[in-house]
């Protein structure tokens, strides 16, 4: 129902586009603004119609220049020259989009002409991954047609904050300019993503590789307003051109998520936003050093994390911003850094040399011991038992009921269970059960509960997974298995 | 098989995205989303029952599908060949994320070295293991499976002492997966 909404509305916004920009009505005098640039590095902003082809451009252009309508200009979008039939309508031009018109020279050799050169970048790349055998089958039908047209997209951060078709760009790696005729087509995502894969020949009158090859520099903007910025596209969402259903709710989705497994799993953006959500919530996500804060696919294939984590944008702002704290309180655990102790403040701090005194400096201010992360003291950490210090580690610590009568750090005068409750530090209702209910793993020291079962625990924190021994805190062994598995 | 008042509602309500509209008063989306995809496992195991397996009445005929419970027959050749079987399925809303919680209940738990006598069962696809891509049909076919490797019938060694302080969810058992070949 939603994808039948979603093509209604995609039909009468492409009718209402029609009715503005001068399909309507031949007597309008207005039309698509765009702004057309020269080799010379002059800008013009001409009014064109969608229904015209670029004849009809070249002539608008020529007029506006001042020059006599016989003379030969080239005009380029994407990398690519456009053919005098190719009608307007059919390049992804939106308001505002930059066309370079190159004046042809007439000594300028011509460059091959395979008939690709001259169709728009986004008719000529049908999406990146389709194998060769498909892409050149004709399409049965113009909405078939249409669904073979490249399709990219980005996370737009503003103004749209949402999922959104994506153009892709090209420009000239050493001027930076648009006005760049591209040598080969890209054949595969790396193509687009890895700089230096495609080469160009650049017009623009100013670049110093002018008339040589120079590399191409894709880009991405997004589609639904004019002058966007560049946005890095999200690689990992595709137009669903074999109608896949999603893994997980079994719909056939409009766009989807294709992992990147050798099975190539498909996922509905719906359903990976709520594999994300679940995940974070069980701190599930993989610290991995090169792609970040992530997860593989869904089924859990081998070699499938997401490589490109803009992707997780896509939970949403809230939920972004925890993916985010917590990515990075991951990080600064494994890189040996610790995190502020004080309530509300949780800073990550990486000390740069190996001191027992930590000073949350960026954070509160607070400092603190690295080794049992109570307020700073001098000498040993207070006659805790050796266990209980290193509990101490994320200010959570039990060791049962015996351990915790034995501090000596708590200065009140009460005796036994009183002594637990009479303490100012963690005082709090739910920081005291934590105390009182779990063990720390020994690896990892995350508080841990036991409602059951044998004395075998397994950490369940993501990144750890230590098998360990309720009673000794230790590695599970064969020993604890034979003299007190059941307890 | 399509006349069962509960399989019509169900292809009723799936229906709805094709018909485009005629009947606006419910909509598939007023379902949550689990729900949906759990309707088109039913209607998979109904339309293709795979082998001693139905979903069981009181399901079809409830309209909470937040628990369903699936009859099964020991497998033909097997230990359990002729014995009948109930396993009951709960899904909480992240589902297919999250795996459902799945229990033998009923008078006749099967005894088996990975089952304990509450009906709880230690297969890690039930926990860790867990992948959305799996579903209600291939949940059973694994614990069939596991009953048709089983070569004697006895109960898992710390029975008594598990099923004495085990929580009632099975999800809050860490299970250790000692051997794959039973």
């Amino acid at each position: 129902m939603a994808a039948w909404l979603l093509r209604v509305w995609h039909w009468w916004g492409s009718w209402l586009y029609w009715l503005m920009w001068g399909g309507g009505s031949t007597a309008r005098t207005s039309g698509l603004p765009v702004t057309i640039r020269t080799e010379q590095g002059q800008n013009l902003s001409v009014h064109i119609q969608l229904t015209w082809d670029m004849r009809q451009v070249q002539s608008a252009v020529l007029a506006q220049l001042g020059l006599p309508a016989a003379t030969p200009i080239r005009l380029i979008l994407a990398g690519r020259r456009l053919a005098p039939e190719v009608r307007v309508g059919d390049c992804d031009l939106g308001a505002g989009t930059t066309l370079h018109a190159i004046r042809v020279l007439t000594h300028c050799p011509e460059q091959a002409d395979d008939g690709t050169q001259h169709r728009p970048l986004n008719q000529s790349l049908v999406d990146l991954e389709i194998s060769g055998g498909a892409r050149t089958q004709p399409a049965s039908s113009p909405e078939a047609q249409a669904r073979r047209l490249a399709h990219f997209y980005v996370y737009c951060d503003a103004p749209c904050h949402a999922l959104q078709p994506g153009k892709l760009r090209v420009r000239c790696a050493s001027c930076q300019d648009g006005g760049i005729v591209l040598a080969g087509e890209p054949t595969g995502w790396s193509d687009v993503l890895v700089p230096d894969r495609i080469q160009g020949t650049c017009n623009l009158a100013a670049c110093p590789t002018r008339g040589t090859l120079s590399w191409a520099r894709f880009y991405f903007k997004c589609a639904s307003h004019p002058a966007s910025e560049d946005t890095p596209p999200l690689y990992l969402i595709r137009s669903n051109l074999y109608d896949v259903p999603c893994l997980a709710c079994l719909d056939v989705g409009q766009p989807v998520v294709v992992f990147e497994c050798p099975e190539k799993h498909v996922s509905c953006v719906e359903c990976f936003q709520n594999y994300c959500r679940t995940r974070l919530n069980e701190r599930q996500f993989q610290l991995h050093p090169d792609h970040g804060y992530t997860l593989p696919c869904p089924v859990g294939c081998a070699d499938s994390l997401v490589r490109e984590t803009r992707h997780f944008k896509l939970i949403g702002d809230h939920d972004y911003e925890r993916y985010q704290r917590f990515g990075t309180e991951e990080f600064v655990l494994q890189s040996g850094g610790v995190l502020c102790p004080r309530p509300d403040c949780g800073m990550g701090i990486i000390m740069d040399e190996p001191c027992r005194r930590v000073v949350c400096e960026n954070g509160c201010g607070f400092a603190f011991c690295r080794d049992c992360l109570q307020g700073y003291h001098i000498g040993e950490c207070e006659a805790q038992t050796e266990t209980e210090c290193s509990n101490a580690a994320q200010s959570l610590m039990a060791v049962g009921e015996n351990a915790v009568r034995a501090r000596s750090d708590v200065r009140l005068m009460a005796v036994g269970e009183n002594a637990v409750r009479a303490r100012w530090v963690n005082a709090d209702p739910s920081s005291l059960a934590i105390q009182l209910t779990t063990k720390p793993c020994p690896k990892c020291r995350t508080p841990t509960e036991r409602s059951g079962g044998c004395m075998h625990m397994v950490c369940t924190k993501a990144a750890c997974g230590f098998h360990w021994c309720w009673i000794c805190q230790t590695e599970w062994t064969r020993d604890c298995m034979a003299s007190h598995w059941f307890g | 098989m399509n006349d069962h008042p509960r399989l019509t509602a169900v292809f009723a309500r799936l229906s709805f995205g094709r018909t485009s509209g005629k009947k606006p008063a419910r909509k598939a989306t007023d379902n949550p989303k689990w729900e949906k995809r759990l309707q088109k496992e039913l209607m998979a195991i109904m339309k293709d029952p795979p082998d001693g397996i139905t979903v069981s009445q009181d399901t079809l005929e409830g309209s909470d599908l937040s628990q369903i419970c699936v009859n099964m027959t020991g497998p033909s050749g097997t230990l359990y060949e002729g014995e009948a079987f109930m396993l009951r399925f709960k899904f909480g809303p992240k589902y297919p994320f999250d795996s459902p919680e799945v229990v033998f209940t009923g008078e006749n738990i099967p005894v088996h070295p990975h089952i304990y006598s509450n009906g709880h069962i230690c297969l890690s696809i039930l926990t860790e293991d867990w992948s959305p891509a799996m579903s209600v049909q291939s949940v059973c076919l694994s614990i069939a499976s596991m009953l048709s490797s089983c070569k004697e019938k006895k109960r898992p060694p710390d029975n008594s002492f598990y099923v004495k302080t085990c929580h009632k969810n099975p999800k809050k058992t860490r299970w250790w997966y000692h051997d794959e070949d039973v």
